[in-house]
């Protein structure tokens, strides 16, 4: 039987494995009794780890205090209410008619004054949030920006050493057909002039012999002249 | 996980852990410098609590912490989650202090190791007694004692998984390590932590005439071994 790793266990205990592979697992769990085992005492010995709390002492401290003054407060205010309930003037008819022209009024003021606070803080938060988002989106153009400045930089450099480097390839080809091209015409040259010397010679020759047979000619008497 | 109403209100009048880090690091934002010591305070006291056992020198190291956060501001990268920088802060000052620890001699076992054994030998399944605070205090303490027992890199693993919660990936990320490598000291933790409270603590667990408390190897390829 091919047993689950420890590794898939631990995400199994620890819930992080997906719910395929939970399936998987739970069912591998239900046939194997080694596995089974294993998985049990992993369990048994993350339930006693639990015992250790560590004390949260600010919480305590902070709670404990909060009740103090909490309790102090509630003190503070029953005493006043019956400070103020004593030195009142007893309530009249007049009383209650005044309470009761007054009270709209004073809730609607209390209202305005709550709804404008509640306006000003959203408003604060907006501009608080907007400059905030302003700065992070600038620094983040700002980046952006100079990475491409950079990048952009480096593919010029490396386009101009490309061409640089099939320039000089190209050149080289160039001077070596050159090269060869007045080596031909060297080469032609000197046959050339070889062909005309000869020509020369030649034609030299042939007019010495023509010369010749001119100076025969002239020379030669017809024996009916005489 | 489904975030509460109120919670996700409250979100949108906070500013997260990352901004208040930025604030920190671009404006010297005591303000938001003051917010993330109150929102991690008590996590990193409870961290190095577990990780040193002394909740006097966690104290002393959860200062340290921060005064180190603010000294390095400079270099939190924003990209990087804040949690696991300041996680790697506090758990090398753990380090530090535990290797100053075993420098001097000085160790959260000494000396109650003789009261260790003899609480496991005269308790091996306690029952509930009559106060039951101090019982539940006694067994705190052995669960710590076996926790203090474990070589570091399991131990550390143990409390950001199991004490803090942290998924396996983000221990990879503030360790550094592969997830895999994560999961299997897990397991070797448990097994080993185990072994320790078995005799003691666990409840249903097979009951063993003596027990004996002796430390584990501190080189984790020695244990690493294959389930199966």
């Amino acid at each position: 039987m091919n047993h689950p790793s420890r590794e898939e266990w631990m995400d199994y205990l620890y819930k992080e494995a997906p719910p395929e592979m939970r399936a998987t697992l739970t069912a591998h769990l239900a046939s194997c009794p080694d596995c089974k085992t294993a998985v049990s005492g992993w369990q048994r010995t993350m339930k006693s780890l639990g015992i250790w709390r560590v004390e949260t002492r600010r919480a305590l401290e902070t709670g404990l205090g909060s009740v103090v003054k909490w309790g102090i407060a509630a003190v503070f205010l029953v005493g006043v209410g019956i400070g103020f309930g004593r030195l009142a003037p007893p309530t009249s008819a007049g009383a209650a008619s005044l309470r009761a022209a007054i009270l709209p009024e004073l809730k609607q003021e209390l209202k305005r004054e709550f709804r404008g606070d509640l306006e000003a803080a959203l408003l604060a938060q907006r501009t608080a949030f907007t400059n905030e988002f302003r700065q992070q989106l600038q620094s983040a153009v700002n980046e952006a920006s100079a990475k491409v400045l950079v990048a952009s930089g480096e593919a010029t450099q490396r386009l101009l050493l490309d061409f640089a480097a099939t320039y000089s390839d190209d050149a080289e080809a160039t001077f070596a057909l050159i090269r060869k091209i007045e080596q031909q015409h060297r080469a032609d040259y000197a046959d050339l002039l070889k062909k005309v010397e000869t020509v020369a010679v030649v034609a030299e020759a042939r007019l010495q012999r023509t010369q010749s047979q001119i100076g025969q000619l002239a020379a030669f008497t017809s024996p009916d002249f005489q | 996980m489904k975030a509460s109403p109120v919670a996700v209100i409250k979100s949108l009048f906070t500013i997260s852990d990352e901004q208040a880090m930025w604030r920190v690091q671009t404006h010297d934002d005591a303000s938001a410098f003051a917010q993330l010591v109150k929102r991690w305070e008590s996590p990193v006291r409870r961290l190095c609590t577990r990780i040193t056992g002394d909740e006097h020198k966690a104290q002393d190291l959860t200062q340290e912490a921060f005064a180190k956060l603010f000294t390095h501001r400079k270099d939190y990268r924003p990209d990087g989650k804040f949690s696991t920088y300041l996680w790697r802060i506090a758990l090398n000052l753990c380090y530090d202090e535990l290797r100053r620890m075993r420098r001097r001699g000085e160790s959260s076992l000494e000396g109650e190791l003789g009261e260790m054994v003899s609480v496991l030998d005269t308790h091996p399944s306690p029952a509930p007694g009559p106060d039951k605070a101090a019982l539940q205090q006694e067994r705190g303490e052995i669960v710590r004692q076996a926790l203090l027992r474990l070589p570091e890199p399991y131990r550390c693993v143990v409390v950001l998984r199991h004490y803090e919660d942290l998924k396996f990936r983000e221990i990879a990320e503030v360790l550094d390590i592969p997830e895999g490598t994560v999961k299997s000291r897990m397991a070797e933790a448990l097994t080993q932590l185990g072994k320790l409270l078995e005799p003691s603590l666990i409840e249903g667990s097979p009951k063993r005439p003596t027990h004996r408390l002796t430390r584990i190897s501190s080189r984790p390829e020695e244990r690493e071994r294959l389930f199966v």
